[in-house]
């Protein structure tokens, strides 16, 4: 579990703000985590992983403060960044000397997921195209089966298939007390394994919710006609797609990307508001 | 797999493990810049004038020990190193224990070994070393004393050398960018510095001798010389130590403090 409570944190004493008083608890499941270029996703990653420290609030990975450095806290996150140079020759080596740090590291898993990129552990890193490298990555990343794992832009450079691949090995990575929090901005490449989503905005956190609340709150529907009644609806070769306030009809699946979209509009404020109004009767309930 | 790091000696140990391809490397470097240096040394001495080659030598080999830390120049692979469960305390202990105890204790092993091995083969018969310092003596008409003087200098010079060492390391760790250009061009800093401060030192000394007019015949003026640098050098050493311990502590405050 992943729990921020007011953080911000600024680059430069004097320099603008990355992120403000940034309030969040993701609880063990997969996360997405949105936002435009500079919105901050990075940098609350790195606070995450504890490579940053805020400069106001206090982050705890895996029950932990993350700003002390503490190596039984360490031992438990892992971050893979978007481009990695690692000093490694393989991932086997890879396996043998940095994967000691991790308690729960898992040798046959590594072996599993390699064999599932269709990658072998003794293939020289340097020799792997950029895509390969990183499906060797992540391959190893969640072989590390840490408490938290931490994925920035993971499908960068891999192809469909891959893509596939990769979104079945991270829905079965994700064991009862883990937390993978993915930031990406192709949303659709991993669209259905997620259990909740993060929007952020300019450093703030315009949107927190589970998956769950989201579908209960909102409906998804595409249609050829505009959609009446809808909250926001935008079209893309004659297809007309909208968000609309969820009813009693059955649920409908979470259009991260209509979503994202939509945050950045007016239409945020009423998001937003029958989020609350659905959190409130759950409550009630 | 399972694996038990809650201990210091263990994660010590993990970060040596971390560390080998690279050490592998270094180490690999470090020992065939000693054994040239060595080759040199040995080849000077049977010459008749290769007091150059011998210097050029002494300061490739002391340059390679100054480098040591550039394996803490992580670059591109920093966000790994730095996520690694190890305490602030604990990567110090482990980057001090490599540059002052490892590499030093490679080439030393390195330029004896070499000499053990070329006794034993009948290669040489005296250490070459000693045979270059005699002529520099001879030829610099130093006295028995002030020989004495400089043998007892020979450990003084270890802190200066540390001092250039933890400039290298604190800039190679500290770098975000260029690591590798950052610790070389603060170890040059550093060894400017120190030849500055020995040059300065030796300017107002010359200036001051030539002024009052306190010595008359060259061999007195050697000796002179050489009790001035004697006492400069202890200075300098002494200034050594703080440096390192400053430098030492500027380190840890990196590694616990570093934002990525």
């Amino acid at each position: 579990m992943v729990t921020l409570d007011n953080v911000s944190y600024r680059y430069m004493k004097q320099g603008p703000s990355a992120l403000t008083d940034v309030t969040l608890q993701l609880e063990p499941g997969i996360h997405l985590l949105l936002g435009e270029n500079g919105a901050g996703k990075t940098t609350l990653l790195h606070l995450m992983a504890g490579l940053l420290t805020a400069r106001e609030g206090v982050c705890m990975t895996a029950g932990m403060d993350m700003a002390l450095r503490q190596p039984a806290a360490q031992s438990k996150v892992f971050f893979l960044p978007d481009s990695l140079d690692v000093p490694f020759q393989t991932i086997g080596s890879m396996a043998d000397l940095h994967g000691r740090f991790y308690p729960r590291f898992d040798r046959v898993l590594l072996e599993r997921n390699l064999d599932r990129f269709g990658l072998k552990a003794d293939t020289r890193i340097k020799q792997m195209s950029f895509g390969t490298r990183r499906k060797a990555l992540i391959a190893y990343a969640l072989a590390l089966r840490t408490e938290v794992l931490l994925l920035d832009e993971p499908t960068n450079g891999l192809d469909i298939e891959s893509k596939k691949t990769l979104r079945r090995m991270i829905a079965e990575s994700a064991v009862e007390d883990s937390t993978v929090v993915v930031s990406t901005h192709s949303v659709h490449d991993l669209e259905s394994i997620y259990d909740g989503v993060v929007i952020l905005r300019k450093g703030h956190v315009q949107l927190a919710s589970t998956t769950a609340r989201l579908a209960g709150a909102l409906a998804f529907v595409s249609h050829f006609e505009p959609v009446e009644g809808a909250i926001y609806q935008e079209t893309e070769a004659g297809i007309y797609r909208a968000i609309l306030p969820g009813g009693d009809d059955e649920e409908t699946a979470v259009n991260f990307s209509l979503l994202y979209t939509a945050m950045s509009t007016p239409a945020a404020e009423i998001i937003v508001n029958l989020l609350w109004k659905s959190r409130d009767e759950n409550k009630d309930k | 797999m399972k694996t038990r790091i809650n201990n210091t000696l263990g994660r010590l140990g993990r970060l040596w493990g971390y560390y080998t391809p690279s050490i592998r490397r270094q180490s690999l470097l470090t020992a065939g810049i000693t054994l040239v240096c060595y080759l040199i040394t040995v080849l000077s001495a049977r010459g008749g004038d290769a007091i150059g080659f011998y210097t050029l030598a002494t300061l490739i080999c002391i340059c390679t020990y100054y480098m040591g830390p550039l394996l803490f120049a992580t670059g591109r692979s920093r966000a790994l190193e730095a996520q690694l469960p190890a305490t602030p305390g604990e990567r110090t202990m482990f980057a001090l224990g490599y540059c002052y105890v490892y590499i030093p204790a490679l080439m030393a092993a390195v330029w004896y070994g070499s000499y053990a091995i070329a006794r034993l083969t009948g290669l040489i018969e005296d250490d070459p070393e000693c045979a270059i310092m005699q002529r520099i003596f001879e030829e610099a008409h130093l006295s028995d004393s002030s020989i004495l003087q400089i043998k007892k200098l020979s450990f003084v010079n270890i802190s200066q050398n540390m001092l250039t060492t933890s400039v290298c390391l604190y800039f190679s760790t500290k770098a975000r960018n260029n690591a590798v250009l950052m610790g070389i061009v603060s170890a040059v800093c550093a060894m400017m510095a120190l030849g500055f401060i020995g040059g300065a030192a030796g300017f107002i000394k010359g200036m001051t001798d030539a002024t009052v007019g306190n010595c008359h015949n060259p061999e007195e003026i050697v000796e002179s010389m050489m009790q001035f640098v004697a006492r400069l050098q202890y200075a300098i050493s002494a200034l050594g130590c703080v440096c390192v311990v400053l430098f030492t502590w500027l380190l840890y405050r990196q590694y616990k403090y570093r934002q990525i």
